[in-house]
């Protein structure tokens, strides 16, 4: 019932911006996205390209309050097709964005800043693919904005209201995604506040919680925090996610974690270093390690060659030689 | 639903309408001081992704650029518009002096931009140095150079290592002495590499004093008779 009062207030604000937007200007549209390409020797497998995507992103200022983002994703050579988020955005409440549709759910860092020409380390972080499924997107409304705190610093928000993850119990949360008709009738509900101050500091803490099964008896609670500091080319981020999973059995606590820094030594040479951790409860096959070492070459302000070796360690069982050279260039335009 | 995670939605809920109603209910004159459109772009486009060069895309193309961008770092309405009126204003300007517009097309012509707008006397830069006491000067170089230029213009601001080419060393005596008077208009009506074109951000008697300011940084002055 909440929730149906939630979104009916919502949509009653939603219309009332549009209504209210000032008249048009002259729309701004562009396209732009991000691509990336790679070479993958994997250990105990054979070597391969991979055309892991071309992401395609349409922004549109379509009236000075109303805004509208989709994004489609090639990857993999054509295997995956999928629309990654598609929404509008009403900017006319100062300091209250509201964004309806389908949208990355901004929970923690690494689930926002995924993109190849973002992320400084080739692929996920362990715990970051099944503890928080990234990319996680979904279906519903959001606030968000900044209020700010003094010269270039602000507090941020963000909360959500989405169809949310819906699954078996116990199950796989990856697999829960992609709920774009709510099967269950249960919404998530979630946020994300935050600090950006001076140096490139920016610290949050995130929730995002909600009952994923037919039966609406069981719930799975996300709990984040995350911060990254810039200071004279050097960063240092980290992130830490726990899932809380109720099951028919015992609870399933997923925790996942990872710290990453960098130097940009000149403009077109960053070294990276990352290590990450992920720790699945009664599947101990799960509790993985990695450090990737690395570093990116920049040509230009919009492309990036990253040359990497990725270490995985197994925690509790029989080591797997699955260590990973890759090479990736990618572009953000 | 069970009682807890009932109450828990509530919660939720509850949360969710505090944080809405107080930020309905903040005062318009909460922000602080503004800062500049370089310094917002410089400190929070660089977060999550490298610098873009500002003039890699036209003034349409950064008007959706930064609407999009601002929602994802959850910038604030100032900080927007500081940040939109530098990229946005700026390509505006940066396309109206482009070669076949018409406008600005000759050095002069620049100069006469750059520094007296319409209707002013054309000064001589030199005598513009000697107003290298004034205050305004130092304050425009503080808001809109100074995070690539760095404080005293060497080029090594807080921007300085994530853009290449290198922003310039304004304090060189020897480089700033062989620019001229209308080399030094044009680059800051027009801009050049990553720095945008000025002659829209600024007043004409704002550029004015400013180029009088970069004169003061490294004490050079272009030959006598030069423009």
């Amino acid at each position: 019932m909440a929730a149906e009062r939630l979104g009916l207030g919502l949509s009653l604000a939603l219309a009332w911006t549009l209504v209210q937007a000032a008249p048009a200007s002259p729309q701004a549209i562009h396209v732009t996205g991000y691509g990336s390409v790679e070479f993958l020797s994997q250990q105990g497998s054979k070597a391969t390209f991979d055309a892991h995507n071309l992401n395609l992103i349409l922004v549109g200022k379509l009236r000075n309050h109303l805004f509208a983002a989709a994004e489609v994703e090639y990857e993999h050579g054509g295997e995956e097709i999928a629309l990654e988020f598609a929404y509008l955005a009403f900017t006319r409440i100062r300091y209250l964005n509201l964004i309806a549709g389908k949208f990355i759910v901004p929970f923690g860092s690494f689930n926002v800043n995924h993109p190849a020409f973002i992320n400084k380390v080739p692929g996920r972080p362990f715990g970051f693919d099944r503890v928080i499924p990234v990319t996680y997107n979904d279906v519903g409304v959001m606030v968000r904005g900044g209020l700010p705190t003094g010269r270039l610093t602000r507090v941020t928000y963000d909360a959500w209201a989405v169809n949310g993850l819906a699954g078996d119990p116990g199950g796989d949360l990856r697999g829960m995604r992609d709920n774009n008709i709510d099967v269950d009738g249960s919404k998530f509900f979630g946020g994300r506040l935050g600090f950006v101050g001076p140096h490139g500091f920016d610290i949050g803490a995130s929730v995002h919680t909600g009952v994923y099964n037919d039966e609406n008896d069981l719930r799975v609670t996300l709990f984040g925090v995350d911060a990254t500091f810039q200071h004279s080319g050097f960063e240092l981020k980290g992130e830490f996610v726990q899932a809380n999973q109720q099951t028919t059995a015992e609870d399933l606590k997923k925790r996942g974690f990872y710290g990453q820094a960098s130097y940009l030594a000149t403009t077109w040479f960053e070294p990276t270093v990352r290590f990450s951790q992920m720790d699945f409860p009664g599947e101990s096959n799960r509790d993985l390690r990695e450090v990737s070492l690395g570093a990116s070459f920049y040509p230009s302000d919009f492309g990036a060659l990253r040359i990497f070796y990725r270490v995985n360690k197994e925690r509790s069982v029989t080591e797997v030689k699955d260590n990973l050279f890759i090479a990736q260039f990618t572009v953000g335009f | 639903m069970s009682g807890p995670r009932y109450c828990l939605s509530r919660m939720v809920l509850a949360g969710a309408g505090l944080i809405l109603a107080g930020l309905l209910a903040a005062p318009a004159s909460a922000q602080p001081v503004k800062p500049s459109g370089a310094e917002v772009w410089a400190a929070n486009c660089g977060r999550c992704h490298r610098l873009r060069a500002v003039d890699a895309y036209g003034a349409s193309q950064w008007d959706a650029v930064v609407a999009h961008m601002s929602l994802n770092a959850r910038m604030t309405p100032d900080e927007t518009e500081a940040v939109r009126q530098f990229l946005v204003e700026g390509a505006r300007a940066r396309q109206a002096a482009a070669p076949g517009s018409g406008i600005l097309a000759s050095a002069p012509d620049v100069r006469q931009f750059a520094f007296t707008g319409v209707g002013l006397p054309l000064p001589s830069l030199p005598r513009a140095v000697a107003a290298c006491s004034s205050q305004t000067g130092p304050a425009i170089f503080k808001a809109q150079c100074v995070v690539c230029h760095g404080a005293k213009g060497k080029g090594d601001g807080p921007a300085a290592a994530a853009l290449n080419p290198r922003p310039s060393n304004l304090s060189d005596a020897g480089r700033m002495a062989k620019l001229s008077d209308d080399s030094l208009a044009k680059v800051l009506t027009t801009g050049r590499n990553a720095m945008p074109a000025f002659g829209k951000i600024l007043k004409p008697e704002e550029l004015r004093d400013v180029a009088a300011y970069l004169r003061c940084l490294s004490g050079a002055h272009p030959p006598a008779g030069s423009k």
